[in-house]
């Protein structure tokens, strides 16, 4: 109960700011970055702060269904990096780098 | 029985149209003529039905189905046979059979024969359409189709392109007066509301004075129409053109029947007619002017069948004359017997074409009364007839347009005698050209002049007795109560008071003097003397032959060049239409239009191409879209 | 994360130097990003009041996550348990080792 008490002091607005604070922080090393693992990291970062964003909503509203949602987006985010790394390792092992702005075969 | 004599032509034309190739020629032929021949037995009963009869109807009238029906908008597809549509009738069925048997004779070696054939049923179709009608709009229709037949038949030698042209000018002048004729058609039905000539009639005849400025416009619509179809000035050129037909073709539409057309528009109209004297004097000089230009250019002509097609101009314009005065019975009697004695000098003038081999220059003929012996004395009563030899059925009929003209305007009728005169010297002086004085052509080719077959004889002696005796059907009253006027009663006739007769307006006949009557009569009978006389001595006596084109000279080269009204029509307006359409063909249509559907292909060409370098296979820049787009959408789901 | 310490360690990626992006893709990463960030905020703030639809007993604790996870979401658990399987099947497979690269890695390092 007495856990509950801290949280509940704190503005559920906070939470919110700071959760879109970091998908933003996020979302910009996607797009600004260019070594394809900082890449998969910031999109960790990304998932990470919808995470706690429904942790929070969850606790305050006493709604379980948010940290199940967190469950099932951290289980879809490691299979994510698992493959994705994977495929990391076999375009490193074919063209020495780890640029992504190197993969444009598909233009057109 | 109506819809029997009708749609006969039309049935002969299907058959015709679809199994001819299959058939012999015979056949074909023979099932050509079998359907007017049948058109006019029937009409021959209906007339008996009409005035021999003692009840003596109105008319015979029958509907066939309701043709339009808009709103208040009522048309029927209805038929009827009275006075006027039966004396039309006959003729059309009449000379069109004797025609038919001609032509199985004369386009005996074309390959055409079976396509002649339908035309020429589908023409008689259209025509009887025509006079049939009970209202303004069937008129219309069979008006169109006679056009549209005369297109095809003047054109019928479909390979020479001349041919062609001369049947798509004779085809446009005519929809240049359809466009007067559309237009009175439709004045008469925003002033009266119907179609039908018995409301119509009626009408007219009940709101007579207050409606005289819209009468003379519907008058006058309705002339434009009649010019067209009937080849008056401005609108006569197509004609003589129109000779590059086969010869039937000639006979039959542009002598005998189609160019009636307009005249017998005219009469239908009549009680219209009467309430304006001014359409009515419109009508009589454009037909004085149009009959006198007509013979003086038949005068300098050197194709026989030229002469001819100038000479049916003239008398038709002696047949507006007629109207115009308001003798509506003269102009009807001088439709029967031009349609006579004109049937009989194109197809003796064809006969004359085949046995010389398709020679048509007068100056290459000359001598061919002795080969040609049947030819030639039909020949010779077709131009009695024309020109007026007493007692033959064109002098009586001549003689009433001249009489009425007379009793008119003394200064209408002494031009209309010079036009008399002038028919009496072109048409002997192609007679005498043609077969007396010896022979112009070669020897080789004067052992193969032939008379014709007897198919082609026949429909000759056929027509020439009736031109002898065509005048009886309305002999002038001189010669006898009993058996004058026939016509003009038929006309006239109302049953006892019982229903309106085609001559709504009572016609007044001219009241002159005998005295007087028979000065006329002298002077028309002197002018035909005078005619012939100088004529033999030219042509016969002194064995002058017309001069060749390069020779002509002062006012015979400008007979000879028609006036250069065709001259003046291209430059006035062939030219410049063409002109505007060779502009509208560059600008508006090859770099317009075909621009704009270009530009379309172009166009979007370009957009593609540069919307394909989004497509630039970097990760980054696909990266950078999908965040652009998750927030437009977000921004679009808020506000 | 100890997979990308792993992948890390894999690729041996210390004499590497990170290639720079030009300043244009930095101001336009911060635009969208930036973009997108006020967006959001301000749907939070136009939104109404959030309604919980299923409160439970207990929120903070396991017990309470594990009643609901295995009684409602039971098929969803089972399911990624399966795409648990299809992603580790993948990522085993496609960081198979080839006879031939693979010992061009090793060769060169060895060397170098």
């Amino acid at each position: 109960m007495s856990i509950l008490n801290i949280f509940n002091q704190v503005e559920i607005s906070h939470y919110i700011y700071l959760s879109t604070v970091l998908f933003a922080i996020g979302l910009f090393g996607v797009l600004f970055r260019r070594n394809a693992i900082i890449l998969l990291m910031c999109i960790e970062l990304m998932l990470n702060a919808v995470n706690l964003l429904f942790t929070a909503f969850s606790s305050y509203m006493g709604d379980a269904d948010g940290q199940i949602f967190v469950f099932f987006i951290m289980v879809v985010a490691a299979a994510e990096a698992a493959v994705g790394l994977a495929i990391l390792v076999l375009v490193y092992r074919n063209t020495r780098k780890t640029d992504v702005s190197f993969l444009d075969q598909l233009k057109g | 029985m109506l819809t029997l004599m009708i749609f006969l032509p039309l049935v002969g034309f299907v058959i015709n149209g679809t199994l001819g190739r299959f058939l012999p020629k015979a056949i074909s032929g023979w099932l050509g003529t079998a359907a007017v021949l049948g058109s006019f037995i029937i009409a021959l009963m209906s007339f008996m039905d009409l005035t021999g009869d003692t009840t003596m109807p109105e008319r015979i009238y029958t509907k066939l189905f309701t043709f339009l029906h808009v709103g208040n908008f009522h048309v029927d597809f209805a038929f009827q046979f009275d006075r006027l549509s039966a004396v039309m009738t006959l003729i059309i069925t009449g000379i069109g059979t004797l025609i038919h048997m001609y032509s199985i004779a004369y386009m005996h070696e074309d390959d055409g024969f079976y396509k002649f054939f339908a035309y020429l049923n589908l023409f008689i179709f259209n025509m009887l359409v025509l006079v049939l009608g009970s209202n303004y709009l069937m008129l219309f229709f069979g008006w169109e189709g006679v056009g549209l037949c005369s297109y095809l038949l003047i054109g019928f030698w479909y390979k020479n392109a001349s041919y062609g042209k001369a049947a798509r000018k004779a085809f446009i002048m005519n929809r240049i007066g359809d466009l007067g004729l559309l237009m009175g058609l439709f004045l008469i039905y925003d002033t009266y509301g119907t179609f039908e000539y018995q409301d119509v009639f009626r009408l007219v005849f009940v709101g007579s004075a207050e409606s005289n400025a819209v009468n003379t416009a519907i008058a006058l619509l309705l002339f434009i129409g009649a010019m067209g179809k009937s080849a008056q000035i401005p609108l006569y050129t197509w004609l003589p053109d129109a000779m590059a037909g086969p010869t039937p073709v000639s006979a039959l539409i542009h002598a005998a029947t189609m160019v009636t057309a307009g005249i017998y528009l005219v009469i239908r109209s009549e009680a219209i007619y009467a309430l304006s004297p001014i359409a009515r004097e419109v009508v009589m000089w454009i037909g004085l002017a149009t009959s006198i230009m007509a013979a003086l250019i038949g005068l300098k002509q050197n194709d026989i069948k030229k002469v001819l097609a100038y000479s049916t101009v003239s008398q038709l314009g002696l047949m507006f004359i007629a109207l115009g005065c308001g003798a509506y019975t003269a102009a009807l009697f001088h439709v029967i017997t031009h349609a006579f004695f004109k049937a009989l000098l194109f197809l003796g003038s064809g006969s004359v074409i085949h046995g010389m081999h398709h020679e048509q220059d007068i100056r290459h003929m000359g001598g061919l009364r002795k080969k040609m012996p049947l030819t030639y004395i039909t020949f010779l009563i077709g131009t009695l007839a024309i020109t007026g030899f007493p007692f033959l059925s064109g002098f009586f009929s001549k003689d009433e347009i001249l009489v009425s003209a007379f009793a008119h305007n003394k200064l209408v009728f002494a031009l209309a005698l010079i036009s008399a005169g002038i028919t009496g010297f072109y048409m002997f002086r192609m007679f005498f050209v043609t077969f007396h004085g010896t022979y112009r052509n070669s020897h080789h080719a004067y052992d193969k002049v032939h008379e014709s077959p007897l198919l082609m004889t026949l429909p000759l002696l056929v027509l020439a007795v009736l031109s002898v005796v065509g005048g009886a059907v309305n002999l002038p009253h001189y010669l006898g109560e009993g058996i004058s006027g026939i016509l003009h009663h038929t006309l006239s006739y109302d049953g006892g008071g019982k229903f309106s007769p085609i001559l709504m307006y009572p016609e007044h006949m001219p009241e002159i003097e005998h005295t007087t009557e028979w000065l006329l009569l002298a002077m028309a009978v002197s002018v035909f003397v005078i005619a012939f006389l100088y004529t033999r001595n030219k042509y016969v006596t002194q064995g002058a032959v017309p001069e060749s084109d390069e020779a002509q000279a002062g006012m015979g080269k400008v007979l000879a060049n028609k006036f250069y009204v065709d001259e003046a029509y291209d430059t006035a307006f062939v030219s410049p239409i063409e002109a505007a359409g060779d502009v509208v063909g560059t600008y508006v249509d090859d770099k317009g239009v075909k621009g704009l559907v270009d530009g379309f292909g172009s166009g979007s060409n370009f957009i593609s191409r540069l919307l394909s370098k989004i497509q630039n296979g970097n990760i980054e820049y696909y990266l950078v879209y999908m965040v652009i787009g998750v927030a437009l959408l977000l921004a679009f789901n808020l506000f | 994360m100890v997979l990308f310490l792993f992948v890390l360690m894999l690729l041996n990626l210390s004499k590497e130097t990170e290639p720079v992006k030009s300043n244009w893709w930095g101001i336009a990463a911060a635009i969208s990003a930036g973009s997108l960030l006020l967006i959001i905020t301000a749907a939070f703030q136009v939104s109404g009041e959030a309604v919980a639809k299923n409160p439970v007993e207990g929120i903070g604790l396991v017990k309470a996550l594990g009643k609901v996870l295995f009684t409602r979401f039971v098929v969803p658990f089972e399911l990624t348990g399966i795409l648990f399987l299809a992603a580790m099947v993948g990522a085993v497979l496609l960081g198979k080792r080839e006879k031939g690269t693979d010992a061009l890695i090793t060769k060169e390092e060895s060397k170098g």
